[in-house]
């Protein structure tokens, strides 16, 4: 019996190491690539490791594009949709789980339509709202489509609805207003689900592609992952480069989420990730 | 009742004042930014355009060019093909690997990281590396193949082989996601059900089937309904792979998104783009209303 037990728990070892092994490979390849000749990277047979390290491929890349700037660029646009995210949703969500007032589900169905109708829709023209502002090529146009965020009000409305009201009563007994109701007492019980939204909105503004090239066509204004999508074209004759440019986009991320993968882990089980 | 008294109706009209402002900025910024738009892009594709990026009401004229374009004939195609093979093929391949997961076994939070790790790559980077990887002549997976006596294949620019390098791609990228997910709910599952399949001797396969699946139905539900709606949309690998407009293989995967971003963005045709996004949404929305109806037939709420 115990024997069979053990003998099934390699079995499931080895298929999860082939499986972690088939995940891993595209980022060893990038990361051996990067530090490879092109001779070295079109030889066949193949060549898996580079006879020496070609750090000249990051030197070429980081001339090829302003990395400081596109990561400033990025995390500006991360925080800012954050902040947004954050502030706006839960206020929102307080409203609509906890005050009745009238036209409260009617003003709800906005959220569940922004939800349903998928986000190029609104491309066009928020497109035409950002360059009537004369703000194409700024951080405040990769902000812009995060600057409410309809996924943020539902589900933080959800987690305000699951509280219980007493707190609420003891607070109104005891002469607190609304504000102060949401701000001291019920913010600070959703903490947890106010990270996973902060998680989900990282991850979602860091993973567009299609708004900032749309917006931002100055490669000092994109961000990384649509400044490699544009150096792709420039360095398409440098493979050694352009796989040192994703893994100077890739690897920072990764390490961050090494860091604290707990919250990444637990802010895309909660939030299902749209 | 007191709702004679002034003073509570005082304060239940300022209650209400309080829910205006709470739920003000969500409000006001969703009109602008989404409600509008729909109205606008809905207006914009009966329209044609005129000089200086203004817009003329036309008729359905837009819808017409469609029919007889037929790159977006395969588009619809592509889209359909990329969906209905990337979402449900992922879907399996995560549940299997996270019930194994869930099994007592040593490292799990090693596997997990791993297996996360590309939900957190940027899709560029990771496209980039892919398209080397199936490089026909010096691409890894070739030169696999061909040291395992095979032919190596023209992964993205051979019709028969195209589309299915762009799934591999997406499935890759999402099964971290759906892992998470399913995990989550495969340790809510009671272990209950599953010592009484073992006194009953069950296989793994069977219990997995059985037990698992049908519990967890709810989590695959929704990673169904994300997962289509999500592929619907595909564009970023299409685009990473093969660019705007004349890449061999385009014709093969283009998909209807990103036709409407070429079409709008590249070809500047708003007005026609916004007919494409019209009919994606379109397609989007029978996919989510067969979904609900289906659903009743195999969706177990433990409730």
């Amino acid at each position: 019996m115990e024997n069979t037990k053990a003998r099934g728990s390699i079995v499931i070892h080895i298929a999860l190491i082939i499986g972690a092994i088939v995940m891993a490979f595209p980022f060893l390849w990038m990361l051996l690539t990067s530090l490879k000749t092109q001779g070295e990277i079109s030889a066949v047979p193949i060549v898996v490791l580079p006879s020496a390290f070609r750090w000249e491929n990051y030197q070429k890349a980081l001339d090829s594009a302003p990395y400081l700037l596109l990561y400033k660029n990025t995390i500006l646009m991360i925080i800012g949709r954050i902040i947004c995210a954050l502030l706006f949703s839960s206020m929102s969500a307080y409203g609509f789980a906890r005050i009745s007032f009238p036209g409260n589900n009617l003003l709800f169905s906005i959220v569940i339509i922004q939800m349903m109708v998928p986000a190029e829709i609104f491309m066009i023209p928020q497109y035409q709202m950002v360059s009537k502002l004369n703000l194409l090529n700024s951080v405040f146009a990769l902000i812009f489509p995060g600057l409410v965020s309809a996924f943020g009000a539902f589900f933080m409305r959800q987690q305000f609805m699951s509280l219980p009201y007493e707190l609420e009563e003891a607070a109104i007994l005891d002469g607190c207003n609304r504000w102060q109701i949401y701000s001291r007492i019920m913010l600070p019980l959703t903490k947890s689900a106010m990270v996973s939204l902060a998680v989900f909105t990282a991850l979602f503004a860091w993973k567009d592609l299609m708004w900032p090239i749309i917006v931002n066509m100055d490669m000092s204004k994109l961000t990384l992952s649509a400044g490699l999508a544009t150096l792709k074209v420039s360095l398409s004759s440098n493979q050694g480069a352009l796989m040192a440019s994703s893994v100077i986009a890739t690897f920072p991320m990764l390490i961050l989420y090494a860091i604290c993968q707990k919250q990444f882990i637990e802010g895309i089980a909660q939030t299902g990730m749209k | 009742m007191s709702a004679g008294r002034p003073s509570a109706a005082n304060k239940k009209y300022a209650d209400w004042a309080w829910g205006y402002f709470f739920v003000a900025p969500t409000v006001i910024g969703l009109i602008i930014l989404n409600i509008y738009p729909i109205f606008i892009t809905l207006i914009m594709s009966f329209s044609k355009s005129a000089q200086f990026g203004k817009f003329k009401v036309s008729g359905p004229e837009n819808y017409i060019k469609l029919l007889s374009d037929p790159e977006v004939g395969a588009a619809i195609r592509n889209t359909l093909v990329f969906t209905l093979t990337s979402v449900p093929v992922g879907i399996v391949i995560s549940l299997v690997l996270a019930a194994l997961m869930c099994q007592k076994i040593r490292g799990v939070g090693t596997y997990r990281v791993i297996y996360f790790m590309p939900v957190i790559a940027a899709p560029a980077a990771v496209a980039m590396v892919w398209r080397l990887m199936y490089n026909t002549d010096y691409g890894v997976l070739n030169q696999v193949l061909r040291a395992m006596g095979f032919q190596g294949i023209s992964w993205l620019s051979d019709s028969r082989y195209a589309m299915m390098s762009v799934v591999i791609t997406a499935i890759w990228g999402g099964l971290g996601q759906q892992i998470i997910i399913l995990i989550g709910a495969i340790t809510n599952v009671s272990h209950s059900y599953y010592e009484a399949a073992d006194i009953d001797g069950a296989s793994s396969a069977r219990k997995l089937w059985s037990i698992t699946v049908p519990l967890v139905s709810p989590s695959i539900f929704f990673l169904l309904i994300t997962g289509l709606i999500g592929a619907l949309k595909q564009f970023d690998i299409v685009y990473m792979f093969y660019g705007k407009r004349t890449a061999p293989g385009l014709g093969d995967t283009r998909t209807l998104i990103h036709k409407y971003y070429v079409e709008a963005f590249d070809v500047l045709d708003k007005t026609y783009a916004s007919a494409l996004v019209m009919v994606a949404f379109l397609i989007i929305l029978v996919f989510t209303v067969i979904q609900f109806i289906g659903q009743k037939k195999w969706v177990y709420y433990d409730d």
